[in-house]
């Protein structure tokens, strides 16, 4: 693993915790790091990682995080008054994950690299290999479009919600 | 009926996690809004979809890894690359923000070579002219093509509540010191009245800094804003909002064709001029 690899690991790792395990300070986010990075660097070295390096590390990441701290861990919502029914809402995520399997692979990605591991426009441009970070910017519209097509409003009103 | 793309994208920045908490304020009291409710949801369940997927992901992937088991030469050994190549970046980062001290040479024998520099620095200078009267830079088309901030007719005579609005106002349009106007107008919370002019001039701001995002942001929060006061120009604003977007890498062509088309002078003109210069 090279410097650079190295520290764009840690600047990876150290923004998915903080969307993700906020409460964390940052002492102990970059213990949890340097536990995840050596786990990663010996599995690497034993040709047992076939992975990108970020994503992996961060797998150990979660993993040691969601052992020491589930109960206090961040989810992020929205305030909806009156608030959501939680079996309406389990069925509709259902119902979206169906859907996430029609979308193609690369809009999944896209999607989840940016929801989920926040990369900025800037990485997603050169990931994706868009040609600016305008050009990225509609990639994710379209694909959010896209899901958002196979998941209609009727399906929303049917189940109760609006 | 979907939101408008304001809020839509107002939403995405909300889960990308870059809404500043007097926006995320404003946003739930927006979910009052039936249309905005039901995309507020979708997007709500999409990213904590994409969320638990992914993460099922990764719990397979190192599904036989054991977290406590650490390597502890590996561990020491990473924890001093860590220190090592952190205490490199601080000074790295201060090596690209100080001018690095001339060197003192005697100029006589280097006469010729300083007249030789001297022509190809008047080509370059000539060149540059050139090339920027007819290429596509970002920065200069903005600054050349931005609409200053509108001002109320009196800095002064506000509620006693507007004063941080006042103070605000007055190192903006007076004493020319940004950053106090800035600190003055971020304080200013959605619920106050003078929410919509303070992220109006916070988008002045931002664009004038050349800190292009939060520009946009702060131009849109203007304009979800209950009310506007007259003196602010709401075509101006949608106009800089537009060179905003701009310098933030957007492909604003669509934008500029609807103005050329819609023919309302002088934005019609401008966007014609803009157009061409990016080309």
């Amino acid at each position: 693993m090279s410097d650079k690899e190295f520290l764009d690991c840690r600047d990876k790792f150290f923004r998915w915790a903080r969307s993700n395990w906020s409460f964390f300070d940052e002492n102990d986010v970059e213990e949890v790091f340097l536990d995840a990075v050596s786990i990663y660097i010996e599995k690497d070295r034993q040709h047992k990682v076939n992975t990108d390096s970020y994503k992996y590390i961060i797998g150990v990441g979660y993993r040691k995080f969601h052992k020491l701290y589930e109960a206090k861990r961040k989810v992020v919502e929205l305030k909806f008054d009156p608030p959501i029914d939680e079996d309406s809402y389990f069925r509709l995520k259902e119902l979206l994950r169906k859907n996430l399997n029609k979308i193609n692979e690369k809009c999944r990605a896209l999607l989840i690299a940016k929801y989920f591991y926040r990369h900025s426009a800037k990485e997603l441009m050169e990931e994706f290999g868009a040609a600016s970070v305008g050009v990225i910017r509609q990639q994710q519209k379209r694909c959010r479009d896209r899901l958002r097509d196979f998941f209609k409003n009727e399906e929303l009103e049917e189940l109760g919600f609006l | 009926m979907e939101s408008n793309h304001r809020n839509l994208d107002k939403l995405d920045r909300y889960f990308e996690g870059s809404l500043e908490d007097v926006e995320i304020q404003a946003l739930n009291e927006h979910l009052k809004d039936k249309t905005f409710r039901k995309d507020a949801l979708f997007f709500d369940l999409m990213v904590n979809t994409l969320k638990e997927e992914e993460e099922a992901q990764l719990e397979e992937m190192v599904r036989d890894v054991d977290a406590d088991k650490i390597n502890s030469e590996i561990r020491s050994e990473m924890a001093a690359r860590l220190k090592k190549l952190q205490a490199q970046e601080v000074p790295k980062k201060r090596e690209q923000s100080t001018p690095k001290e001339a060197k003192v040479r005697n100029l006589r024998p280097m006469r010729r070579v300083l007249a030789i520099a001297a022509s190809l620095l008047v080509l370059v200078i000539a060149g540059t002219f050139w090339w920027n009267s007819r290429s596509y830079n970002p920065s200069e088309l903005i600054r050349q093509n931005y609409y200053a901030a509108d001002v109320p007719g009196t800095l002064s005579g506000g509620a006693v509540e507007d004063e941080v609005f006042q103070t605000a106002l007055t190192a903006f349009a007076a004493t020319k010191d940004l950053g106090v106007a800035r600190a003055g107008f971020e304080q200013i919370t959605p619920t106050n009245s003078k929410y919509g002019e303070a992220q109006y001039f916070l988008g002045q701001i931002n664009l004038q800094e050349e800190k292009f995002e939060a520009a946009i942001r702060s131009y849109e929060n203007a304009l979800a804003a209950e009310s506007l006061p007259n003196y602010l120009n709401q075509s101006k604003l949608n106009w800089n909002l537009l060179l905003a977007r701009l310098g933030a890498g957007e492909d604003i062509s669509s934008d500029l064709n609807r103005l050329i088309e819609e023919g309302n002078p002088p934005y019609d003109q401008k966007a014609e001029n803009l157009k061409k210069r990016l080309k």
